[in-house]
């Protein structure tokens, strides 16, 4: 625990001091508060959920696929191209502890970026005149389910990061990856029905961000996101464990 | 306290380090002596546990490198080919989290940080960037990171490379005033580096290991011939014949350059022919503008033990 802790460490510094993580962070909470302002404005009146306020608009998914590339391209490729790996996998750390601590270091700053979204029903209340609640339970498994999907994608980012020769080509193969599988829906309707239809059901991320941010905890994707994340994570040790045999 | 046991490491069809074994003892300094593509570098990282070796075993202290890795790197300092470093941290920072990774705690953390520092000369830089550092202080903060956690062995692949005499100088005393107290195997392809710093050079030529003995000896060994260079004006054919008769003298190259002839002359026996050829100038009424010795190079003890080798 100790170790992990000591690459989380490492990698939060390495973060916090380049001023390309305050940027994208920046676009992130300015993309989402202005879409959801002008959601707000547009439906005043008209009973609307708060879920669609939030979550529907497509830009806010192509933000956070966009910010977790951004927060993962650099976990594995920029030292293997700087050459400090070198340092990390010499030091008395087992593979699992550099793989869980860049995973841990990555996914922090994604709750942290995340967390100031799950305010805005608040701020929207405090600034308008009508007497109405939120609804905290909806927001709360809204945003929960926001931050397992991209607990998910941020194991598939690290693990692209480790198989890619430098920060630059992870960022494209991340951020083709990570659209692939959210867009999964898309191929619903070119393949066979049956079989494969419910595994595009299963697999894609719409349907269960949709139904997380209706307030519906779905075990299923549960297990999905849970087990994709010890998949990736194994798979992203056992490429970082077959470069001491290259 | 380093022993090394048939060492092989293949990388897709080419054999890197092919049987290496030897053993070095405790406080001693010991180089790793070849041109570039010897196998240095892959035996250091090997060494150092960030390569697996395709066959052979490491022990260190009784430890073995591959069955107890993580507790064994605790015991190695290594400075990785070019001291990789991060550029964004300031020398203080960077120190700080290397300590954290090799589970010091904060207390000896900030109590070692002072001495190295002041090792490695970095005391005046400690607060500034890495970043904007020259790479003669960059190397050093690299250094500084290795010695830390205060190892018993530190492995150095290329300490001094690309820096300019003065850099070098003090990488140099760094290293000296650190032998005795640890086993410190470097990486050099430069021999006057070797003889200056090291109890013992190991010779590396193509993944395997040519000869391993103190400096001096090798340079006797493999370099039984001494060889002096001239620069006389006189005849060419003359100046040939003359030099061939002297004594002991195995090989005589002579070239014009203008009016002087460049004259090498190899001995057999490690004699001097400095006088000779002198006293033979006088004889001749030759003008002689330059005589001196020819050093040896560490190319030279290559050709002399690829040579060795390719006869028996």
């Amino acid at each position: 625990m100790d170790k992990i802790s000591a690459v989380w460490r490492k990698e939060m510094t390495l973060q916090l001091v380049s001023p390309s993580l305050y940027g994208i962070v920046a676009v992130f909470l300015a993309v989402t508060g202005l879409n959801f302002w002008k959601l707000s404005l547009e439906s005043a009146g008209a009973p609307t959920a708060l879920s669609v306020l939030l979550f529907g608009p497509m830009f806010f998914w192509i933000i956070t696929l966009s910010l977790i590339t951004a927060l993962t391209m650099r976990t594995f490729a920029e030292e293997k191209r700087s050459g400090s790996l070198e340092l990390l996998m010499t030091a008395p750390l087992r593979d699992v502890d550099v793989v869980a601590g860049k995973f841990l270091a990555a996914l922090t700053l994604f709750a942290c970026a995340l967390l100031p979204v799950a305010g805005y029903p608040w701020i929207l209340k405090a600034c308008s005149t009508g007497i109405w609640t939120v609804d905290k339970a909806q927001v709360v498994t809204g945003v929960a389910g926001v931050f397992l999907m991209g607990a998910f994608y941020t194991a598939v980012g690290v693990l692209i990061s480790a198989l890619s020769r430098g920060p630059v080509l992870a960022a494209i193969g991340t951020f083709a990856a990570l659209n692939l599988l959210f867009f999964m829906d898309a191929f619903w309707y070119v393949g066979p029905s049956g079989a494969f239809q419910h595994a595009v059901d299963y697999v894609s991320a719409i349907q269960h961000a949709m139904d997380f941010s209706r307030g519906i905890v779905d075990t299923r994707a549960v297990v999905y996101y849970g087990s994709g994340i010890g998949l990736m994570l194994f798979l992203t040790v056992k490429v970082v464990e077959a470069r001491r045999w290259r | 306290m380093i022993e090394v046991k048939h060492l092989t490491r293949r990388f897709a069809g080419v054999t890197a380090v092919d049987d290496l074994s030897f053993s070095v003892d405790a406080g001693e300094v010991t180089a790793l002596l070849g041109p570039n593509g010897a196998g240095k570098t892959t035996t250091v990282r090997l060494l150092s546990g960030y390569l697996q070796p395709t066959g052979g075993t490491v022990t260190l202290g009784g430890l073995d490198l591959d069955r107890d890795a993580v507790e064994i790197r605790r015991h190695i300092g290594y400075l990785p080919e070019n001291a990789p470093v991060y550029p964004e941290l300031r020398v203080r920072e960077h120190l700080e989290l290397m300590g954290g990774l090799y589970g010091m705690s904060l207390r000896k953390r900030l109590q070692r940080m002072e001495w190295v520092l002041g090792a490695c000369g970095l005391a005046d830089a400690a607060d500034r960037i890495i970043g904007q550092l020259s790479r003669g202080y960059r190397q050093r903060v690299g250094l500084a990171a290795a010695l830390l956690h205060d190892p018993d062995v530190l492995i150095l692949d290329e300490p001094t490379a690309g820096l300019d005499p003065n850099q070098r100088r003090a990488i140099r005393d760094v290293i000296r005033g650190l032998a005795g107290s640890r086993t410190i195997l470097l990486s050099t392809h430069s021999l006057s580096e070797a003889e200056n710093l090291c109890h013992r050079a190991l010779i590396l030529h193509q993944g395997r290991l040519m000869a391993l003995d103190t400096p001096a000896n090798l340079r006797r060994r493999c370099l039984g011939c001494a060889r002096i260079v001239a620069e006389i004006r006189a005849p060419i054919e003359s100046v040939r014949e003359k030099c061939a008769a002297l004594l002991f003298v195995e090989q005589v190259e002579a070239e014009a350059a203008g009016e002087w002839v460049k004259v090498r002359i190899m001995s057999r026996e490690d004699t001097d022919l400095r006088p000779d050829l002198f006293q033979l100038g006088v004889r001749e009424n030759w003008v002689i503008r330059e005589l001196r010795a020819d050093p040896h190079t560490l190319e030279d003890v290559f050709v002399a033990l690829t040579r060795e080798d390719t006869r028996g």
